[in-house]
């Protein structure tokens, strides 16, 4: 096979990588996908491109931002910084996409079909090979080309400019060789079974931390805010000081930033002793780098050799030595089953992180406001019934296929939304408790004012309620897994049994049950100025609200 | 406590039965009874509504027209009592795929409210049996097709049904699953008021576990009775006695379409190819 051919036949397992990753991480079938199953692959690989074309510019532009204050004043300090940051961002970038797009890659799953054709070790192996790089192509390629062009441009420095090129492309193979690694750390993860606390937690916490950074993506704009003047400054201060150069001239990607600036100031070495050591040491460790990227490099070959011809990764089974079940009444048995399969998705994870973000962001917006009084009570009470709301359509993406098989047990749909609104109504629980703590310290003459957020646990709930019911009930008319045209779709998942419209229409009833009682009390204030009347009105409606959907509930 | 006039109600009776998927006919006026002590098998090529029916006997769909009574109740009316009375083995096994067999068991059994004793007694014999130790706790995605498909079978038969109902149950099995499956099956239907129902496109299947065939085409039942019952209905060629293959392809008329289709292959495979 010729390397052309090899590239386009490499699109297959390409398309295929990219669709599993976005079904492993983002739940069933991909997320939030509407539509039939091909036009939710074609949506998946178009999300795939957009962030690629997105990471790409941003690397481009990031490495070129780097340089931004070494094209003002020549300083060896600025050059450091540019080098270093550049290379820094690349590389982070690129190991921030590999976390959505290669989660699926040591499963070889997306290789399994190919080694059932005619084709030699060696093509197999490229084909991998391939697919990895197309995954990492265009950022790879804008990486070297803008950091190279960059340093030539700005120094007119060949040994530089070689050095950079070396250095640059380096930088490419550790972020390749770290992304794959990551990989087989997630299919391990994901595949490991056993009960032990201490699996269950780590299990846990890494899935949370993969759910988090593969998040953190869509943040790609404002990160650069925060962290590039941190750098910045950090890496120019460091320069001065005494020893601390010495300490980061054997660290990647620093150890290359201190390397050029001393070939294109060579002064910079007689500066100081201290400086002195470092840049021999910064070429030294350089040198050890490059070497490291040539074993790092043999090191991805092997990885992506040795998936090409696997049939499926090797999992490691514990023998079950006795097969005791623990039993539960239906509901709490229903609740544990979805934070079970929440806890084992980056996606669904994210449930167990929202009481935290409920409580930094009350504390920040009631930190904020420039009287702690009703209107910022009310405020931060909205905001945190707006979280459990996204909580509750979380939850729904913890069924999927499996939804098929529940349906015959001898369950109500009532039961599976109770369970659910029990979770998001329980994720709720931190917004009083946060409210009650800050106004017990800055406000203790009006701690009253916490039974606006506790009367709001009502009112979540009854909202929280409305909205699985909706999706569960479309699930259950389009009777089941299968589509109107009879296809089967394996893994399809609750929020495709809607479309776009009608789940807008779900959000905003359920925002308006949420949020209903909230505008009463501040209405019945507004007219009567009786704190004492609002909250009963208040009361009044959310319990009213939790009553008429238990109700329709029960006629479901 | 069944008395001796229950064991004469059929299990699972069906009269009529259509049901429609737009302007897809999947039922057309199927009727069928299967009594106690009976192993029902559904034989039919793939489309020809056996999965649709036995979602409708499951309470899992409901028919567009026509009767169905599964234990003298309607699925449609009473499908909490109908669920609670059957085990069910769908066609493709799509479980909650991050959970363990433990966990998932943990989960039916609860749900079913079943006595915590016996359960855990029923789950360590049939894991056992069908050799689930060493996946018992391991994401069921990590699970061959057959072992899913042995974790349904185990979920199926933990609260003892009166009623089996099985979708193309030896889907990936190994011999030796599928042997002790069969034991299952038999025990089942031998026990008092007891019936399977199952589906199945392989005619072995259908040959050597049922007591009685149903053979489903486009939707209605165009034979059924015993093996001996339905090989009397047609004629081999050689004058000797019709396989179940036979009977199936005379019936669903596709006697002439197989044959046409084996000339045109044995052209295709006759011509040199260069
Ligand atoms: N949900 C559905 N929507 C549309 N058509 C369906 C649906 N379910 C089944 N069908 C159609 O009904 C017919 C019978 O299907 P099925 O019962 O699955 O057949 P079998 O199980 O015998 O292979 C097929 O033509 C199938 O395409
Ligand atoms: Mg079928």
């Amino acid at each position: 096979m010729n390397l052309r051919e090899a590239w386009r036949l490499s699109k297959t397992p390409y398309i295929e990588l990219v669709f599993r990753s976005a079904v492993m991480t983002r739940g069933s079938m991909g997320g939030f996908g509407f539509g039939s199953p091909a036009r939710r692959v074609k949506s998946i690989t178009r999300g795939a491109l957009i962030g690629k074309v997105i990471i790409t510019a941003f690397i481009a532009l990031g490495a070129i931002f780097a340089f931004y204050q070494f094209a003002i004043s020549r300083t060896a300090a600025a050059l450091v910084t540019g080098v270093t940051l550049s290379l820094a961002i690349s590389l982070g970038y690129t190991v921030l996409y590999s976390l959505q797009v290669l989660p699926s890659f040591s499963g070889a799953g997306p290789y399994a079909l190919l080694s059932t054709m005619p084709l030699g070790r060696k093509d197999l192996s490229l084909l991998a090979l391939l697919s990895v790089i197309r995954t990492f192509d265009s950022m790879i390629v804008a990486a070297i080309v803008v950091q190279v062009t960059v340093i030539a441009y700005l120094t007119f420095s060949p040994l530089a400019t070689a050095a950079m090129a070396l250095v640059s492309v380096a930088n490419a193979v550790f972020g390749v060789t770290i992304s794959l690694g990551l990989a087989g750390l997630f299919q391990r993860n994901i595949t490991s079974g056993g009960r032990g606390k201490r699996a269950t937690l780590s299990r846990f916490l890494f899935l949370i931390s993969w759910g988090l950074a593969a998040a953190s993506f869509g943040f790609v704009f404002s990160l650069i805010q925060y962290i590039f003047p941190a750098l910045e400054s950090a890496i120019s201060g460091s320069l001065s000081t005494t020893s601390i150069p010495i300490l980061f001239a054997v660290v990647h990607p620093f150890s290359a930033g201190l390397a050029l600036a001393s070939l294109v100031f060579p002064t910079l070495a007689s500066a100081s002793p201290t400086l002195g050591l470092a840049t021999s040491l910064s070429f030294v460790a350089m040198a050890g780098y490059l070497m490291l990227a040539y074993f790092a490099g043999r090191k991805a070959l092997s990885i992506t050799d040795r998936v090409s011809q696997q049939q499926a990764a090797t999992i490691v089974r514990q023998r079950a030595t006795e097969f005791i079940l623990r039993l539960r009444r239906p509901i709490p048995a229903y609740v544990l089953k979805d934070t079970r399969i929440a806890s084992k998705n980056p996606s669904t994870a994210f449930v167990f992180a929202l009481p935290v973000f409920e409580t930094v962001i009350i504390a920040f917006s009631l930190s904020q406001a420039e009287v702690l009084g009703t209107t910022a009570i009310l405020g931060a009470t909205s905001l945190g019934c707006f979280f459990a709301l996204i909580s509750a359509s979380v939850l729904l993406n913890t069924e999927g296929s499996g939804l098929d098989y529940t349906f015959s047990l001898p369950l109500n749909a009532r039961l599976i939304i109770l369970a659910k609104s029990v979770i998001s109504t329980v994720a709720y629980l931190p917004v009083p408790a946060a409210i009650g703590v800050l106004l017990v310290f800055a406000l203790p003459s009006a701690l009253w004012l916490v039974v606006i957020p506790v009367i709001q646990i009502l009112a979540v709930s009854a909202a929280s309620s409305a909205e699985l019911a909706f999706f569960i009930r479309s699930y259950k008319k389009k009777g089941g897994s299968q589509t109107s045209r009879g296809v089967q779709t394996r893994g399809l998942n609750l929020m495709s049994a809607g479309d776009l419209a009608r789940l807008l229409g779900a959000l905003a009833v359920a925002g308006g049950i949420a949020l209903g009682p909230l505008g009463v009390y501040a209405g019945t204030y507004f007219v009567t100025q009786s704190n004492t009347l609002a909250v009963a009105s208040q009361a009044l409606v959310a319990l009213a609200e939790l009553i008429v959907v238990q109700l329709y509930l029960r006629r479901m | 406590m069944e008395s001796a006039a229950d064991m004469k109600a059929p299990v699972v009776e069906a009269k009529d039965v259509h049901k429609n998927f737009g302007t897809v006919q999947a039922l057309a006026g199927l009727s069928l009874k299967v009594m106690p002590g009976e192993i029902y098998g559904l034989l039919g090529p793939n489309g020809a509504g056996k999965s649709t029916m036995i979602k409708i006997i499951t309470g899992l769909s409901e028919q567009s027209s026509g009767e169905v009574r599964v234990l003298g109740l309607d699925p449609r009316e009473s499908p909490l009592e109908v669920k609670s009375k059957i085990g069910y083995v769908p066609e493709t096994t799509m479980l909650y795929e991050s959970l363990s067999p433990r966990d998932f068991f943990e989960f039916v059994v609860s749900v079913r409210k079943l006595d915590k004793k016996t359960a855990n007694d029923r789950v360590s014999k049939l894991a056992t049996a069908f050799g689930l130790e060493e996946y018992y706790d391991s994401p069921i995605a990590t699970l061959s097709m057959g072992t899913k498909q042995k974790v349904t079978i185990i979920a199926s038969l933990i609260h003892e049904p009166p009623l089996l109902v099985l979708d193309e149950p030896m889907n990936g099995l190994d011999a030796k699953s599928s042997r002790i499956f069969k034991d299952v099956i038999s025990l089942q239907s031998q026990r008092p008021g007891r019936a399977v129902v199952f589906s199945t496109h392989i005619m072995e299947v259908a040959e050597h576990l049922c007591t009685r065939i149903g053979i489903i085409y486009k939707g209605s039942i165009v034979a059924e009775g015993s093996m001996d019952q339905l090989r009397a209905g047609v004629t081999t060629s050689g004058g000797g006695q019709a396989t179940l293959e036979e009977v199936f392809l005379h019936l669903t008329h596709e006697e002439e379409e197989v044959a046409e289709t084996s000339r045109a292959l044995r052209e295709a495979f006759s011509t040199p190819t260069v």
